[in-house]
Order: C-alpha cells, then sequence, then structure tokens
C-alpha cells in the first residue's frame, strides 16, 4: 500500500512537471514563433530600406538627365538639332517643339542610367528597374517667367511609364510608381521664354536695321556696318536678361556674312518641319503654353521686310550664356548656354534724314 | 516490498530522464533565443546606422538646394572636395557638409565615409605643338600620316582621345614633299586637328613682355602656353585628362646664338630668350595643371641618312648643319626642365622607323592619368580593433548610366 501510494506521488508529479513543461514549451513555441517573424518582417524591412535608396537614386538620375538634356537642348537652340530662331523670318522653336526636346533627351539619359544599373556589378544582384516610357516636363509657363524671373529659375519634370523596381534580396519586394524632380537653379525657361517673346516681336531684324540706318554715311564697308549691327544685337540681349549683377553674357560668331553675294549665305535649308509629334503623356506640359504659340504663330504685320534690294546675307550664331548657376553636367559644373542661329537676309535701309 | 522499490526506482528515473529531456531541450530553445536577440540587438544598431545614412543622403544642403546624395556623387565624381555653383549660390564644401551632419549622428571619430571615383574611362585631350623648322619635315610626315590613324585606335578601343597639332608658324617645304603646315596634308577627323598656331595666337595670353607673340618657327615655349591658353578644338572638357606635347630638336626660339656671327650652339651662352619662352610655357602648364610631355627630334633632315649633319635642299638654300646636332644635350636639358617642372616626361626618338614618333606619343596616351584625388574621404580611419558595421549605398554621378558606391563605416 505504502508503494503504491510512494508511486502514485511520482506519478502525479511527472504529470505535474510535465504539464509544466508543456505550458513553458507552449511559452517559447509562441515565442520563437515571434521570433521567426520578427526574422521574416527584418529580411523584408532590408529590402524596403533598398527599395527606398532606389527610388531615391533613380529620383537623382531624373535631376542628373533633365540638368544633361537642358545644357544639350539649350545649346543646340531648343531643339534636338541646330535651331534657326530666324530663318529669314523669325522661327523660334515653340514651347511645345522645346518641351518635347527636353523631355525626350531626359528620357534618354535616363533609360541610360537604367541599363547602366543593369550592366552593373553591384547592382545586378540586388536589384532591378525597367525603363522609363516617357518623361515630361512640366515648365514654369509664360508668366512666371516674363513677369517675374525670381519664380521662374526651375522646372519640374517627371518620368512614367516604367520604372518598376524590384529589390531581390534579402526579401523580393517591388515597387511601381513615377518619379517627379524639381530641377532647381536651372533658368532653361527664363532666357527661352525672354528669347521667344524677343524674337516674337522680331527684335534682332530690327536692331540690326536700326544700327545699319545710324551708320548709313559711314565709311565703313557694307559688312563692316553689319558687323557693328550684330554687336548692337548682342548688346540688345544683354538688355533683354538685364539684372544686377549681369549674368547673362552674349557673345557671337558670325558663321558666313557676304555682301555682294548675300544668297551664298542663305543658301541652305534652315526651316524646321512643322511639329507634329505626339506627346507620351495626354496633357499639355504647361499652363498656357498653347495660347502662347498660337499667339506668336500670326505674327500680323510685325515681321521687318526688307527695305528695297538686300545688301548682307549673313549666317550668325549668338551664344547667351548664364553665369548665374553652374549646372552639375558629365563636362563638370557649366552654365546654361542659350545658342540662337539666324540666318538673316539684311535689306537696304533708308538713310535718317540729317538734322538741319 | 523489493518490487516497490524498483518501481518506485523506475519511476524516478523516468521522471528524470524526461526532465532532463524537457531541460535540454529548452536550454537549446533558450540559447537560440539568446542568439536571436543577439543579432536582433545587433540590427537594431544597424538598421539605426543604416537609417541615418538613408537620412544623411536624402538631407538637403540649405545653400544649394541640392540632396546630399547629388554633392557626394557630384564631389566622387570631380575629385574635388568643393563645388563651385556659380556666383549666386558660391562654393559647398561638401566634406564640411557631410562631417558636421555625420558627427551629429554618430558622434565624433566613430564614422568614416569613402565614394570612390567612378569605373569610368576619362576623356583625353591633347595639345601638341610642333617645331616648323626645315628639320623636322621628318616629323610632320609621320604625324600626318600616322596620327589620326593612332588617335583612332584608342577610340576604337573606347578611350576617347582627342588631339589637336598647332604647327608653329613657318611653312617651308620639304624635301619629302610635306611643307609644314596644316593645309592639306592631315585628315581631319572628330577626333584630329591640325591647325596653324597663329589661327589662335589672337586668343591666347602669350605675349611676351616685348609684345612679340610667338616669335619664330622653333618658339615652342611660348606656342604651347599658347596652345594650353586656347585649348583644343573642341575646347578644353573640364573632367578631362589634359596633356601637352611639345616636338623640337632645338631650344626653344631656336638654337642659334642670336648677335653671334657663328652658326651653331653657343655652349655656356646666356640664351636669355630661350629661357624666356620656356618659362612661359611651364607657367600656363603648370597654371592649367597640365603635364609637358617633350619628344626630341634626333639632329638629321634627311631620313635616308642617320649621321648628324645631313641635309636636304629646303627653300632657296642648304639648311645649317651643325646646329641641331651641337645644341643636342641643350635642348635636351630645357626639355628635361619643361617636362619636370609640369610633371610630364622627356622622350628622345632613337630610331627613324616610321613608327618611332608615334610609338612615343602612343606611349604618353597609354601612361596618361587622371590628376585627381581617387577617393572622396571623410571622417576618421576604420579601426581595425573594433566592431564596425557598414552600410553601401548607390550614388549615381552626371556621367549618363554611371554610378558609384559610397561606403559608410560606423563603429561605437
Amino acid at each position: 500500500m505504502k508503494g503504491i501510494a510512494y508511486a502514485t506521488i511520482v506519478i502525479v508529479a511527472l504529470i505535474g512537471v510535465l504539464m509544466l513543461s508543456l505550458w513553458s514549451y507552449n511559452q517559447l513555441a509562441t515565442g520563437s514563433g515571434y521570433s521567426f517573424a520578427y526574422q521574416q518582417r527584418t529580411k523584408e524591412d532590408i529590402s524596403n530600406a533598398n527599395l527606398e535608396i532606389a527610388k531615391r537614386f533613380l529620383t537623382q538620375d531624373l535631376v542628373y538627365s533633365s540638368q544633361e538634356a537642358s545644357i544639350d537642348i539649350a545649346a543646340n537652340g531648343g531643339t534636338a538639332a541646330t535651331t534657326y530662331w530666324y530663318c529669314t523670318d523669325p522661327t523660334p522653336p515653340t514651347t511645345d517643339e522645346v518641351n518635347y526636346a527636353l523631355g525626350s533627351s531626359s528620357q534618354s539619359f535616363l533609360n541610360a542610367y537604367v541599363t547602366g544599373l543593369k550592366e552593373s556589378k553591384i547592382a545586378e544582384s540586388q536589384l532591378s528597374v525597367t525603363e522609363y516610357g516617357c518623361a515630361a516636363v512640366k515648365d514654369p509657363g509664360k508668366a512666371s517667367c516674363i513677369l517675374n524671373g525670381e519664380s521662374c529659375e526651375s522646372f519640374k519634370m517627371t518620368a512614367t511609364q516604367g520604372g518598376t523596381i524590384e529589390v531581390k534580396t534579402p526579401a523580393q519586394v517591388t515597387y511601381s510608381g513615377n518619379l517627379d524632380a524639381d530641377i532647381n537653379s536651372n533658368r532653361f525657361y527664363w532666357l527661352y521664354y525672354k528669347l521667344y517673346d524677343d524674337t516674337k516681336n522680331n527684335m534682332l531684324m530690327r536692331v540690326i536695321s536700326d544700327s545699319v540706318r545710324a551708320q548709313c554715311t559711314g565709311p565703313q564697308t557694307m559688312a563692316q556696318k553689319v558687323e557693328v549691327a550684330i554687336q548692337a544685337v548682342c548688346k540688345h540681349y544683354e538688355d533683354i536678361f538685364k539684372e544686377v549683377p549681369q549674368y547673362v553674357k552674349c557673345e557671337y560668331e558670325i558663321k558666313c556674312i557676304n555682301t555682294a553675294n548675300p544668297v551664298s549665305c542663305l543658301n541652305f535649308d534652315c526651316k524646321r518641319p512643322e511639329f507634329n509629334q505626339q506627346f507620351c503623356y495626354n496633357t499639355a506640359s504647361a499652363a498656357g503654353n498653347d495660347v502662347f504659340g498660337k499667339v506668336f504663330d500670326n505674327f500680323g504685320g510685325k515681321v521687318v521686310q526688307a527695305q528695297g534690294s538686300s545688301i548682307a546675307g549673313v549666317n550668325l550664331k549668338i551664344k547667351l550664356t548664364d553665369n548665374k548657376y553652374n549646372i552639375p553636367t558629365s563636362k563638370g559644373m557649366k552654365p546654361l548656354v542659350w545658342n540662337v542661329w539666324a540666318a538673316l537676309d539684311i535689306g537696304r535701309q533708308e538713310c535718317r534724314p540729317i538734322d538741319k | 516490498m523489493k518490487g516497490q522499490i524498483f518501481e518506485i526506482f523506475g519511476f524516478l528515473i523516468l521522471a528524470i530522464a524526461v526532465i532532463g529531456v524537457i531541460l535540454m531541450i529548452r536550454y537549446f530553445m533558450v540559447g537560440s533565443f539568446g542568439k536571436t536577440y543577439s543579432a536582433m540587438a545587433e540590427r537594431h544598431v544597424y538598421e539605426e546606422v543604416h537609417a541615418g545614412v538613408n537620412s544623411i543622403f536624402f538631407m538637403t544642403e540649405e545653400k544649394s538646394g541640392r540632396s546630399m546624395m547629388e554633392l557626394v556623387g557630384l564631389a566622387a565624381y570631380m575629385g574635388n572636395d568643393t563645388i563651385n555653383f556659380g556666383p549666386s549660390i558660391g562654393d559647398v564644401n561638401v566634406v564640411k557638409e557631410l562631417e558636421w551632419r555625420l558627427d551629429a549622428l554618430y558622434g565624433k571619430n566613430h564614422w568614416h565615409l569613402q565614394a570612390k571615383y567612378p569605373d569610368i574611362t576619362p576623356d583625353v585631350q591633347i595639345v601638341m605643338v610642333l617645331d616648323a623648322s626645315a628639320s623636322m619635315c621628318y616629323a610632320v610626315k609621320e604625324i600626318s600620316m600616322k596620327m589620326p590613324a593612332l588617335i583612332e585606335s584608342f577610340v576604337r578601343q573606347g578611350k576617347r582621345v582627342t588631339a589637336t597639332l598647332y604647327i608653329l608658324p613657318g611653312g617651308a617645304n620639304c624635301c619629302n614633299g610635306y611643307k609644314l603646315q596644316c593645309a592639306n596634308q592631315f585628315n581631319e577627323t572628330p577626333y584630329f586637328h591640325c591647325r596653324g598656331i597663329t589661327d589662335i595666337e589672337s586668343s591666347c595670353d602669350t605675349k611676351t613682355a616685348k609684345g612679340a607673340g610667338i616669335q619664330t618657327e622653333e618658339d615652342y615655349g611660348n606656342g604651347i602656353a599658347c596652345a594650353i591658353e586656347a585649348g583644343p578644338v573642341e575646347e578644353w572638357n573640364p573632367m578631362s585628362v589634359k596633356l601637352g606635347i611639345v616636338i623640337s630638336d632645338e631650344l626653344p626660339v631656336g638654337s642659334e646664338c642670336f648677335g653671334n656671327s657663328r652658326l651653331g650652339c653657343c655652349p655656356g651662352q646666356d640664351y636669355a630668350e630661350q629661357r624666356k619662352s620656356l618659362e612661359a610655357g611651364i607657367k600656363s602648364a603648370q597654371k592649367s595643371k597640365i603635364p609637358i610631355f617633350t619628344i626630341q627630334q634626333i639632329d638629321y633632315i634627311d631620313e635616308q641618312r642617320t649621321q648628324c649633319g645631313t641635309c636636304c635642299q629646303v627653300g632657296s638654300g642648304e639648311q645649317p648643319l651643325d646646329l641641331q646636332c651641337a645644341c643636342t644635350d641643350m635642348v635636351t636639358q630645357y626639355h628635361k626642365d619643361m617636362a619636370s617642372a609640369t610633371g610630364g616626361d622627356t622622350f628622345t626618338l632613337d630610331s627613324v622607323s616610321a613608327s618611332d614618333l608615334t610609338d612615343k606619343i602612343n606611349q604618353i596616351i597609354v601612361r596618361a592619368k587622371p590628376i585627381r584625388k581617387p577617393n572622396l574621404e571623410v571622417g576618421s580611419p576604420v579601426p581595425l580593433d573594433k566592431n564596425t558595421r557598414v552600410v553601401e549605398v548607390f550614388v549615381p554621378v552626371t556621367v549618363s548610366g554611371v554610378y558609384t558606391k559610397a561606403l559608410v563605416t560606423q563603429w561605437s
């Protein structure tokens, strides 16, 4: 009987220990479950952090691409190729043309970064990004740029239609969304709209005509008179960007000048085909730009026609350097340079009457 | 009784075994938990460092309005701690901007940041100045025949090299059918150009004290100064590796003893004009940080004969024969002076083999290295005896499609 009692006590104790152990095991098992979940979560956190970094450097890619594109397009005069703002008549690039060129060029540069990422050994095992199908510029608009230069020192760029980011390790996470970037300290549109407005009023030809007329009785050759007139044009361009201190500087390069046979300098096709490209996005790029373009398309009687016979044919490049900001480019920090090409047929001017 | 005791012992042993097994399981589980907690704690610290790095790179620098990621990328690419954003913004010192931010985050002497120059081959831009005296007829022929192809071969290998050859004034006819001038003798390519130095003389600031500018067909001291000031045809690219090459067999301005009836070198004479020209070249190269490599032409004119003192008919009369030979050592010294003062090197042609001159130029291009800091480095050296945490961030640079890597190391 005594033996049975001892055995019972031991069995009860054993069951008690078992119960206690099961309870504690259960507790521990619950903890390890959390631990497992935590470890899984940590992997996702790392991937999410890497995803955030990827989004960040892709946005930076867009900034660099837009900056490089702005330098290239401005150097071309507003489009993807050499752009004549005067092809005898004023033919400045429209806002749509400029925005299209800037967007397309930015997209090309951005996708080069995406390709570079694919080819980069440091990145290929960790993340992949698909190319962007569209880069759209939102310019500050004519009102901001003409009325108040201070509010026209930046523009926005958006990359859409692609750019799916996939982080592969330690956990797989994906993100698909647009990139937005503010391109600051870049007066691309300030110079463009001012030049556009100036060209709309055919100011280059007016300044040349006035200058040639003022030199009417001078002893210089006609070529010298025209060069003096071109110097006056440069002065005029610096005046339209007048500020304190003066940041925009003008230089010119006469590619061709001929007073004996003016046509010889104009015997090439400087007219661009009508702009009919489709934007990769639906809405217009900038508020007001269409209206602005339409106004310009109807010059009315503003174009100054040559008075009488032609006295000189000139092929001219005017270089406007905005030294206010240096822009990061592949060639280092560069000021923005807008080049304006002009093929001009300068007409004979009536001399001013001599004051008595 | 005995049986009951055995039974109790049996149960007891069983109970001890079960408890032992349970304790073992718990021990390992707790051990595993310990490790997990340790890993979690380290993870937290790493995440803290990682989050700190992210926040730093996402920050905007107040003066320029640029993100720190952009500034790090620019500084690493340009090999310069200070970036100039133009007169309106001014200079931004990237090292200082990183220092105060990372000091505030991790504490002084507890971090290190390194961003390497990206893995790209820099462009190489060369301005060459060729002595245009008649003894250089051999060189003009060789450069005309070989140089454009040499440059193209580099381009085909993916190294963008451009060269502009400036020929000093002269234009003498050579007995090999060439002239010492650019016109109609050089195939212009997008990568190779030939110009008379007089074309750029007005745009360079190398007027001597007398206001004489480039004085003679051998004035390669003022010539290289002018070429450096005016730059190559495509203009200097601030990010390229820039080289100056001088090819001559005489002293700058000429080896003649001016004012002395004797033709030939005048050992011991004070070549004041020559020294002045040399120093103009050195000064300009030092100012622009462009190394000058000199190639000393061997002292003969007629490529059919190799001994010194041979000559061919040039223009209306014979060229002086002894001049180049007599001055060889002094010319070598001048070339050494120019090269050593600017970080370049000297080469002497040692044969009349068709490829010797271009071989030397090839060597110069192959050896071209950028004069720049290889890394952007900020913070204290990484200690070897401490537990460190390293965060890696991809940083794009302004060359389309190119990234570098910033490594931030933190320790307690």
